[in-house]
């Protein structure tokens, strides 16, 4: 039987940081010998695969894009199929896979994958949206494997109290892992990549 | 003979948008022509879905379908291969048959474990080997046939997929409400129970499609730089 990779969901709001997220994560697993590829399911097609493909650390075949028809979170929990097709051409064309990323379109915090879609999943929300998102008891930022609260840097400017979020993460979250990360200067990613090691490559 | 109530629901389960095989990533070249202004308006809508079922779907899919479902019947994997070959052919658009087989194996992959059969196992295999395109219409039917469909309720199933699958895109694309679009899915009845009559006395020979308009909307939508649907 051949080796099937394991495969990270990354979900959140529009803008809340998930490819920067990616494009943050990725030379640092590649750093650690990690073989990965990318699924996106951005809602404007290849737009998000197109931005990380400029970025040339991953080869062009290893970034694909999947339309949702404007349903992106059917396309990563009622029907996920033509997720598992990008999946599985993937990884026919690439056997030394060890991860595969599968990144949501944009949508809102009842967002949630499916787990025959994806092994573990990450929800990415960002400080400026508000720091009452972590109460809002959303299933996404409370059920996901990883919750990662992103632009930590920009909370004195958009008037967020950290430490209130802090405090609501670990409690709505239940003492499941929360990460506080700024993409532009890659704070906190090296516990992202932690976690991805720890949960789904089973080598940290 | 009408259908027991273990098929009605095999019917139902098959035909509803629920079903996962990807159709909702699916528009037929309705987006790209909403993005050009051709279609603006519920009766432009109601023409496209008309047009499509008339000029393609009904002489074309539904032919390809009622020949699978003997075939299947008969356990005759060859002649399946065949009708998914000339299907093949007469789909002259590339984007057509990127998404017909990207949503047959969506479907083959669902279905294979929904209800396992030697038959499916087989176009599985075909399809890894190449031997096969794999082509939605053709696996439908042959899904349907061994979830128990008779050839009739599985070409409803797959005109009524079809039609609630477009209007569905319809509506989020903006080019028609929730309201009109039961209006048009009503209106179009007569012509889905004349297309899933007429599919049954076709010969393979007689398989045509007409829809030049719809076929360079389908091309456009390949080269859209932004966009919601596969096709």
């Amino acid at each position: 039987m051949a080796k099937s990779s394991a495969r990270l969901g990354i979900g959140g709001p529009v803008g809340s940081g998930k490819t920067a997220l990616i494009e943050g994560i990725v030379p640092l697993l590649q750093a650690r010998g990690v073989e990965v590829a990318v699924v996106t399911n951005d809602l404007l097609t290849t737009e998000d695969a197109d931005r990380l493909k400029r970025k040339g650390f991953l080869g062009a075949d290893r970034i694909v894009g999947v339309e949702t028809g404007s349903c992106p979170h059917t396309a990563i929990r009622e029907d996920p199929t033509m997720n598992q097709l990008a999946i599985q051409d993937l990884e026919l064309l690439y056997p030394q896979l060890d991860l595969i990323l599968i990144e949501s379109g944009g949508d809102n915090l009842a967002s949630t994958f499916s787990y025959e879609l994806v092994d573990a999943y990450m929800f990415v929300i960002d400080v400026g949206a508000g720091d009452d998102i972590p109460r809002k008891n959303g299933p996404g930022f409370v059920q996901s494997d990883l919750a990662v609260v992103n632009k930590i840097d920009i909370a004195p400017y958009v008037g967020a109290d950290l430490d209130l979020m802090r405090s609501q993460s670990a409690q709505y979250r239940q003492g499941k892992p929360v990460v506080y990360t700024n993409c532009k200067t890659a704070e906190g990613l090296d516990e992202v990549v932690d976690f991805i090691q720890k949960t789904l490559l089973f080598n940290s | 003979m009408s259908d027991s109530l273990d098929q009605q629901l095999v019917l139902m389960q098959l035909a509803d948008s629920f079903f996962p095989s990807g159709a909702y990533t699916l528009s037929h070249g309705l987006e790209s022509l909403v993005q050009s202004g051709a279609v603006k308006a519920a009766e432009d809508v109601e023409g496209f879905v008309q047009l499509l079922l008339c000029n393609k779907i009904g002489p074309m899919d539904l032919v390809a379908i009622a020949h699978t479902h003997r075939a299947s019947q008969n356990n005759n994997m060859q002649a399946i291969r065949e009708i998914d070959a000339r299907l093949f052919a007469q789909t002259p658009i590339e984007q057509t048959r990127i998404t017909q087989r990207k949503s047959g194996r969506a479907l083959l992959m669902v279905a294979g474990k929904t209800w396992p059969h030697v038959q499916l196992e087989t176009l599985a295999t075909n399809t890894a080997q190449g031997e096969i395109n794999c082509l939605q219409p053709i696996i439908f039917s042959v899904v349907a046939r061994v979830a128990g469909l008779s050839l009739q309720s599985t070409v409803l199933a797959f005109t009524h997929g079809f039609v609630t699958g477009l209007l569905g895109a319809a509506i989020r694309l903006g080019a028609v409400g929730h309201l009109e679009a039961q209006q048009i899915r009503l209106r179009l009845a007569a012509d889905m129970a004349a297309i899933c009559q007429d599919c049954e006395q076709q010969s393979l020979d007689d398989m045509w499609s007409c829809t030049p308009l719809i076929d360079l909307a389908q091309m456009r939508q390949a080269k859209l730089s932004r966009r919601l649907f596969a096709s």
